[in-house]
This record gives structure tokens, sequence and C-alpha cells, in this order.
């Protein structure tokens, strides 16, 4: 038996096979927006295991988490959906959240929609760094601080960034250079905050180009710029470096972790900022991730478990007490060391970190 | 599969093509370079139209409902800024050296297994330079950082032997940069001399030591010139995979060893509207690392000779 094949089957096979590739997004677009979904992206322990399992069971929502590295990979990937965004929920820092906002990026927060909004600490739900323009563009969760971690075996107390500017420890000293960068500025004198140049890019430009130029100079003295935090720790615990400026976090968990570390704010001065969870403009599961977000603020207990996953102090009311007396010994401050923190200014922010995203660049490159 | 074509035979559609095939050269020519000519268009191609169309535009990603402006500020940026061009002259630097140092790393490695070891064991010894490969560059680059920590094995085995001065920095420096970025390309190096050494008669060797000649003579007057095309397209290779290099200098490099791919990345990585800078970074290394070796290709490809 002979079989044909007509050519008109063949070009009807072949445009429905072309029809369906082209219009393959829009499946893929359609389950991004399956009213069961929930879409995150999230930083490592910012939604942990047994939340997610809890929440899944509880509300029939799955949970799509797609880990991230830092605010800069959200950003290129949201930029790169040009609109079309494959995530409901993002997870923005405090000081940098004003650039999604003006990429138009984020969906303003209903506050009315939660309705456990008030088991937010007063200071930290009121606070200007969640809003622009009149808005509040998030949801807080977790509060960092940038300060100085050092080797207690190799240290003794210091209190003031100076040693990581001396030659005595050429070779072991590391920082992320953009964080770094504001608290150097402070350290000469300027202002890291850019609170007294506002309005004034010429002085603001000669602090930042003075601070570059002496970061420039130390840099012999420096083993490593590094990225994250997984990395300050891995240097530390190879014996590579023995003084670093750290993000609390992972400060925190290597201290309870029993290596031989201490974490402090000099006196010169260090920064705090928050992190937390961010609705994309136009999102496909908005109700969903509504729930989500009332779900995890209605418990201090949420709170302590993230606490616990990334070593950064919770927003949410009660979860102190939920901890052990060794994890409050090293997560909280001192009320004289938590006085010299400076929270990052949202209004001088998006001025200033572009004159030292730019310097920064220089550091590295020079 | 003989029967399967017979088969297929029995289908109009396919005995038409066979036809046409049989008589048009053309559309033997366009079956054969279609796939790889879309390939070229779609994978390398058109990321490129698409970078070179970004880096003029003055700002990108666009904010909704706002058309590009066109500038050549971010090419002049390049330019402007005398820190960029210290990477940007580093990373050729080091290209350089490393391409250099490859050569002489893995040369020996190829001429052994081409001309020393038994044709037997020629494969299995092939596999066994090969094997790491199959690993990612990544978990590679995790291992040189276990191997050259200040508490790794290489400073470990140093201080409990007794050597002074222990530990050592290796790491985060152009040491562990270079033994590192040479463990990544030596693949590149070794099959190119593999192929151009195994070409050499070995009677040709042979009839130059039964005359006298001693090895380093044999070497430079019969190896290395024969295997020239093959040291060329190693180089060429190892080069130009070297400066686009990005994971391995951000994780075994140092603060004074900051390639241009690097910064570029920090560029891109960057929130806000940077991708134009990136692009016209992207382009203008592309654009000076393929005119080096033109150049390099230009001074050392050995001519082929015209038959009349």
């Amino acid at each position: 038996m002979s079989k044909t094949f007509p050519r008109r089957e063949f070009l009807k096979s072949t445009a429905a096979m072309g029809a369906g590739a082209l219009a393959m997004p829009a499946f893929v677009s359609r389950a991004w927006a399956a009213s069961d979904q929930l879409n995150i992206w999230a930083y490592n322990g910012f939604v942990t295991e047994e939340f997610r399992n809890r929440f899944e069971k509880e509300s029939g929502i799955r949970l799509n988490i797609r880990l991230v590295s830092d605010q800069g990979e959200q950003f290129n990937l949201l930029a790169a959906e040009n609109g079309n965004f494959s995530t409901d929920i993002v997870c923005c820092a405090g000081h940098r959240f004003y650039q999604f906002v003006d990429a138009s990026f984020l969906e303003p927060v209903d506050t009315s929609r939660l309705s456990n909004w008030s088991q937010i600490e007063t200071e930290y739900a009121e606070a200007d760094w969640v809003s622009r323009g009149g808005q509040r563009w998030g949801v807080p969760l977790l509060i960092a601080s940038m300060g100085l971690l050092y080797n207690t075996e190799t240290f003794t107390d210091t209190d003031s960034w100076a040693p990581m500017f001396a030659e005595e420890n050429k070779g072991r000293i590391a920082y992320q250079i953009q964080d770094f960068f504001p608290i150097a500025m402070d350290y000469l004198g300027f202002d890291g905050s850019a609170a007294r140049y506002r309005g004034n890019t010429d002085v603001a430009q000669r602090a930042v180009d003075a601070t570059r130029d002496f970061l420039i100079g130390k840099k012999p003295l420096v083993r490593r710029f590094y990225d994250s935090g997984t990395e300050v720790q891995q240097m530390m615990v190879n014996g590579d470096i023995a003084l670093a400026q750290s993000w609390s976090g992972a400060a925190s968990k290597l201290i309870l972790d029993g290596f031989p570390a201490s974490y402090t704010i000099p006196k010169e001065g260090g920064w705090a900022f928050a992190y937390g969870f961010n609705i994309v403009r136009g999102a496909k599961n908005l109700d969903n991730a509504y729930r989500f977000l009332d779900a995890l603020l209605a418990s201090p207990e949420n709170g302590a478990a993230m606490v616990r996953e990334t070593g950064y102090i919770s927003a949410l009311k009660g979860t102190e007490a939920l901890l052990s007396d060794e994890e409050r010994k090293v997560l909280f401050l001192s009320p004289e060391h938590r006085g010299r923190l400076t929270w990052v200014n949202v209004e001088t922010a998006p001025f200033i970190f572009d004159l030292i995203d730019k310097a920064a660049e220089e550091i590295r490159a020079a | 599969m003989t029967r399967l074509l017979v088969h297929a035979r029995d289908f109009r559609a396919y005995r038409a093509l066979l036809d046409l095939h049989a008589r048009a050269g053309w559309f033997r020519l366009s079956i054969v370079a279609a796939l790889p000519v879309a390939w070229i268009i779609v994978a390398n191609l058109a990321p490129l139209v698409q970078m070179a169309m970004i880096s003029l535009y003055d700002r990108y990603p666009l904010a909704p409902g706002t058309e590009p402006q066109f500038t050549l500020r971010h090419y002049t940026a390049f330019f402007g800024r005398p820190l960029y061009l210290t990477a940007f002259l580093r990373t050729f630097v080091f290209g350089t050296a490393v391409t250099a140092l490859t050569l002489v790393v893995v040369f020996p490695i190829a001429f052994y297994i081409s001309k020393v070891a038994a044709p037997a064991r020629r494969t299995r010894l092939l596999l066994l330079v090969i094997a790491p490969f199959w690993v990612s560059e990544v978990i590679r680059s995790f291992a040189w950082i276990l191997m050259l920590a200040n508490r790794g094995a290489v400073n470990s085995f140093a201080s409990w032997i007794g050597l002074p001065g222990t530990p050592y920095e290796l790491l985060y420096n152009n040491v562990s940069l270079t033994i590192g970025v040479i463990y990544l390309t030596s693949l590149y190096m070794l099959l190119p001399l593999y192929a151009a050494l195994e070409k050499i008669d070995r009677s040709v060797l042979e009839a130059a030591s039964d005359l006298g000649a001693p090895g380093w003579r044999r070497f430079t007057r019969i190896v290395l010139p024969l295997s020239r095309e093959g040291v060329v397209t190693g180089c060429t290779l190892v080069f130009l995979l070297t400066v686009g290099l990005f994971a391995m200098p951000q994780l075994l490099g140092g603060p004074n060893t900051t390639m241009f791919a690097t910064t570029i990345g920090q560029v891109f990585a960057k929130a806000g509207d940077s991708w134009p800078l990136g692009s016209a970074f992207s382009l203008i290394l592309l654009a000076a690392a393929l005119a080096y070796v033109g150049l390099f290709m230009l001074l050392f490809q050995p001519r082929r000779r015209k038959t009349s």
C-alpha cells in the first residue's frame, strides 16, 4: 500500500506547528498567570521552606521561587522582560528600590489589603525608605546594617574603620565597593548620604572623586572586592582576609556558626537599610501576592525563621522574644552602636548612587 | 535507514524534492547552507546587531511610552575616562601573556601525545586531558580556590614540609588568575596543536636525526614550521577566549587584575540605564580583539602557495 502526503496537508501541518511555536509565549504567559500560582524572585532564606510548605498547603497557591543574587540582576531581568513580567513579587533593598520605581517596574502597595500590616514595627512601617511620590512601594521585612567584620584571633577589639586603610593590614582586607563607598566618604569627612550636597552636583562630584582617588590609592591593601555575603564568609574561613566591610546577615551567620569573629559599627558610622517584598507593575497574580504578603506578616514566628535563615533582623513585632539569648547577642546591636547607623536617604540616593556607581567601576578598573 | 529512505520515495513530496535536488545546483547549496546560515544569523549576528543598536541609544531600558534618542556618548565615554583604558590594556597584555604561556605549557603535551605515545594510547591520553572539561568553569574555579587559599591544599602542604613564610598569597592575584585561565583554555590550544603535529611525517624527523640534527634543531627547523598552522589557530582561540572571560577573573582575580570583560559585566549588572554603555564597551572590545587577532594571523599564518 502506498502512502502519499499531499502538499496541502504538509503545508497545513507546518503552518499549525509554526503557529504553535509563535503562540508559545502566550501559553507560557498564561501559565504565569494561573490562579493557583505565585511567582517570586527572592534572596535565599527570605521564603523559608517551612513557611512555603505551610502556605502552599493552607492556601492552595503554589509558590514558584527564583533565587536572585542582587538588585542589578532583578532590575536587568525586569528590563529585559519589557513590561511582560514573569514574576509577581521582587525583593528590593530599601536604598535601591527608587530605581525600580522610577523605571515603572513596581506597583504601589495597597496597605488596606494587608490586614496584618500593623504587625510591622511602626518605625519601619512608617519609614520614608518605602515611600516615593506619596505612595508606599514595598513591605519591609528584614533590616540590615553595614559594619566592620573582623577575625578576633587576629585583631583585638576595634572601634574604627582606620584598620581598613592601614598598611599593616595589607592583603587582609575585603569590601564591596558600592556599599563601602559611602562609609569611606564619611570616614574622610564627606557626607556619604549626600544630604549636605542636595542640589549641588559639583560639590558632590568633588567629594566622590576625592573618595575614589583615596580608595584607588589604598587598592594595593585590598585582597579582594567581593560581591556577595557568602564570598566574605568563605574568605574569612579560608584565612584569606581578616577584616572586611560586611552586611550584618553574613557576619551574624558566620559568628553563629562558631567562627571566631566580631561585628561592630565603628565610631565613624555605618549604614542601615531594609529588604522587603515589592509587587511588580501589572502583576498577573495580584490577589495571590497580597495573600502571600499578608500570611508572611501574620506571625512573628515567620520573622524569627527568616532571621535564622538570613542573619538579618526582622521588621515584624515580637520576633526578638522568639530568639535564643545567643542569637539576640549576635544579631542585635547595642543602643550605642545602633545610634551610629545612618539610614539611606531616599531623596538623595538616586543622585549620590549614580555618582558612586560610576566611581566604583573606575576603582575596579584602575 | 536505507529502508526508511526507500520507503520515503512513496511520498510524492519527497520525490519532488529529490528531483529538484538533482536538477538545481543552487537548491543543493541552499539546503546544505540553510541551517548553518540561519544559525549564524539568529544566534551570532542578531544579538550583535541588537547590541549595536542599544549602544547608540541615549538610555535603555526605555521608560514606557518613550522613544529612543540616538547618541555616540557611550563610545566617547570609553576614551574620556582613562581608568577604563587601564583595564582595557591590562586585558590585552594579560591575554597575550597567558596565550604565550599556554602555548609553552601545552606544546610538549601535544607533542608527546601525537608523536611519542603509542598510537593505541593516544585516544586514551586525549580523553585524560579532556576529562576535566566535562566540569563547568565555575566549579573548576572553586576547586582552585580550595587549592590556593591561605588555608588551602598548597599552603597547607608548604607549611607541613616546613617552608618559611607561609601562608603564601596565591589567591586573588595574577598567580591564581593565570593558573586558572591556562587550565581553562589549554584544551583549545591542545586540539589544534595535536591535529597539526600528528600530520608531520615521522620519517622526516627520523631523516633529520640520521643526518645528525640535534633535538633543538629538529624542533626549530621541522616541528615548529610544520605545526605553525596549529600554533596560530590555538593562539587565536586561547586569546579570544581569554579577553572575553568573565566568571574566572571574578572568582580567582583580585583588585588589581580586573579585566575589561569584568568591567563590562559590572556595567551590565548595575541597576539602572547602563545597557548602552555596556553594549558600547562590548563592541569596542570585540572590534579591538578581532583586529589584534587579525594582525597576528597576518603576521604568523603560513601563506598557502598558489597552484597554477
